[in-house]
């Protein structure tokens, strides 16, 4: 079941016995959200960003058993915008931003993040319904094109996207240690090639 | 003429480097100023040597190109700090909480910069004449993004509020004293040291006489001063200002101790005293952590270790007064002191791997970073365990954006 806003607003504000709490931190206005007819919270724009080094760049690979999280790094710079600048996103470009807010999702939730379509209409497009796992903890890294043709400028701290939150049936209450966990930066993260894609990935003589 | 002609050269030159570096992605606004400020003094050198012409005066000419050298020279380093101040590798979080506890204590009109530095020992730079109110704080590379090592940060503010409150003036006549009455306990020692047809009546207006104990005073003073940023850095920080000196500095190097400071053991009791005094509680076993450095030799340089200890005794007999006026400029500088309470929420926080809020500063942030760090039961219960230096570092800095934040929002609130 998707949690309404003043669901989410309850679970925000947790006992303090609760060892596995829902965190947002910065922390939403938490009597806005109670009387919020929606069934998200919003989500805003971090400081950093993460854009790809093209003119290093022939391809990339992801069938390639030996592609690490650490080779992914190699070709992509990092930026860090302030608040109160800039990122100007342009036309049929494509940069991994960040959320301002730090999820801890707990243990029986999960999520989806979804654009805002106040910044869809304006070809803004934003991830495309990142899951967010029970246990998560950390800044989401989000996926931002524009697809229109006016350049977007972009400033930290404003509200960039929605997080939807439904409930999970679950027994276990660990956290996540994927590569994503515990980040505020915006990560590419590692594409696994499990052991069915390698052989397949194979030619035969 | 050949050397006014290169002299407009080389300044042209520095000019088009200063707008290169206009271009780089700056994470804050003071950095572009100082270089805005290079730029105009490098341009009104060039509008100088312009205004050169055959018909001046040689000296004239080789005068304002030998300024126009210096200017360079000087400046050069500060073009390069304010290139790295804009490196990814900074936790750029910590700019504007180090600038507001900067301007708390040194007023309301300093400018700060933050760089990574190719130098192992963090370093400041400050009184630059053209970057008046400029405060220029380099960490090591390697560590330019590890917040644990900011409370280092608190020692080199201390030498800007050492010039603002004219402490060398206030502690000058103590340390010359001393070490005067030093060499009159070790007359025959010094004697031998130095031969000549002295008295002690002579050593303070006697030429050659000032001379042989001047580098005594310069090593007291400087002592002193180095000190006094200890204590400076505990009073702001506490007990994270310990951890984070041991974490760079512990055991010490190997080599000829440099005589602008106290020697490591004495230095750590030295701050030990200045924890205690200041209800800060020294980690156990801390002073056992740290080897003292090489002395001069007693063989073939007596003139010098004689003098080191001069300068070791009369700075060690100031050290009362240096760490009360560290305690008191902090205390009245409305600096918040850190609160044991608020350590403890965010070492709960960071227990559920999330940053905490209502931090109330810096000192609380990383205070609690250091107290999660060196508790080996930390997270082991959870699968972070492995990566809890990492981590730790993320939920540090957020932590920092997110007091930033409520710092900038907190009127509206």
């Amino acid at each position: 079941m998707i949690l309404k806003a003043d669901q989410i607003a309850k679970r925000l504000v947790p006992s303090e016995e609760d060892i596995d709490p829902l965190v947002i931190v910065p922390k939403p206005n938490i009597e806005l959200l109670k009387q919020a007819g929606e069934a998200s919270v919003d989500l805003r724009l971090g400081t950093w960003f993460l854009t790809l080094r093209q003119a290093r760049l022939t391809h990339l690979s992801v069938a390639n058993k030996d592609a690490s999280y650490e080779d992914d790094i190699k070709f992509a710079r990092t930026h860090y915008i302030p608040f109160g600048k800039e990122f100007i996103l342009h036309p049929r470009s494509f940069v991994l931003g960040v959320t301002l807010e730090w999820v801890r999702m707990a243990g029986d939730l999960a999520g989806y993040v979804i654009g805002k379509s106040s910044w869809g209409r304006r070809g803004l497009i934003i991830a495309t319904a990142t899951g967010v796992h029970p246990g998560f903890t950390g800044c989401l890294t989000l996926e931002l094109s524009n697809i229109g043709e006016i350049p977007i400028a972009i400033k930290p701290g404003i509200k960039i996207c929605q997080l939807f939150i439904h409930d999970v049936k679950s027994e276990t209450k660990t956290l996540s240690a994927s590569c994503f966990v515990g980040r505020r930066k915006p990560t590419l993260g590692r594409i696994v090639i499990d052991e069915l894609a390698q052989k397949l990935s194979e030619e035969l003589d | 003429m050949l050397p006014l002609q290169h002299a407009r050269k080389r300044v042209r030159s520095f000019l088009a480097e200063i707008n290169r570096l206009r271009e780089s992605e700056f994470p804050y606004e003071q950095s572009k100023g100082a270089l805005a400020l290079i730029q105009e003094v490098a341009e009104r050198h060039l509008e100088s040597l312009d205004a050169l012409t055959d018909e001046n005066d040689i000296d004239t000419v080789i005068n304002e190109c030998g300024m126009t050298v210096t200017f360079l020279y000087d400046n050069l380093p500060f073009l390069g700090f304010i290139l790295r101040s804009t490196n990814i590798r900074n936790g750029f979080e910590v700019y504007f909480p180090l600038l507001r506890l900067a301007r708390a204590i040194l007023g309301e009109d300093t400018k700060l910069i933050i760089s990574s530095e190719w130098d192992y020992s963090p370093f400041i730079y400050g009184g630059i004449p053209e970057l008046p109110g400029f405060v220029l704080i380099g960490l090591p590379a390697p560590e330019s993004a590890n917040p644990l090592l900011m409370p280092l940060a608190g020692h080199e503010l201390g030498h800007s509020v050492w010039i603002k409150h004219k402490c060398k003036d206030i502690f000058a006549t103590e340390i010359r004293e001393k070490i005067l009455s030093e060499i009159k306990a070790r007359w025959t020692e010094y004697t031998i040291l130095f031969p000549g047809d002295l008295t002690d009546a002579d050593l303070e207006t006697d030429l050659f006489a000032l001379q042989t104990w001047a580098p005594a005073f310069d090593w007291a003073i400087n002592q002193a001063e180095e000190e006094f940023c200890d204590y400076i850095g505990i009073a702001i920080f506490g007990e994270a200002y310990l951890h984070a000196f041991a974490y760079l500095l512990a055991p010490g190097m190997s080599d000829e101790r440099p005589f602008h400071y106290p020697n490591m053991r004495r230095r750590v009791a030295d701050m030990k005293e200045a924890a205690t005094t200041m209800g800060v509680a020294t980690p156990q076993s801390y002073e056992q952590c740290f080897i003292d450095m090489v002395e001069p030799d007693d063989a073939t340089e007596r003139e010098k270790k004689f003098l080191l200890s001069l300068a070791d005794t009369a700075s060690q007999s100031i050290r009362s007064q240096l760490i009360e006026k560290a305690r008191t400029l902090i205390l009245n500088s409305g600096f918040i002191p850190r609160s044991n309470e608020i350590i403890k929420n965010i070492v709960g926080r960071f227990e559920l791997v999330v940053p905490a809020e209502d931090t109330r500063g810096l000192s609380n942030i990383l205070n609690a970073g250091w107290v999660a760090l060196n508790d080996d039961s930390f997270w082991r219960k959870t699968n972070l365990s492995e990566m809890k230096d990492t981590t730790l570092k993320e939920l540090i800095l957020k932590t920092i954006e997110v007091y930033e934040i409520e710092e900038r929002t907190r009127v509206s609130r």
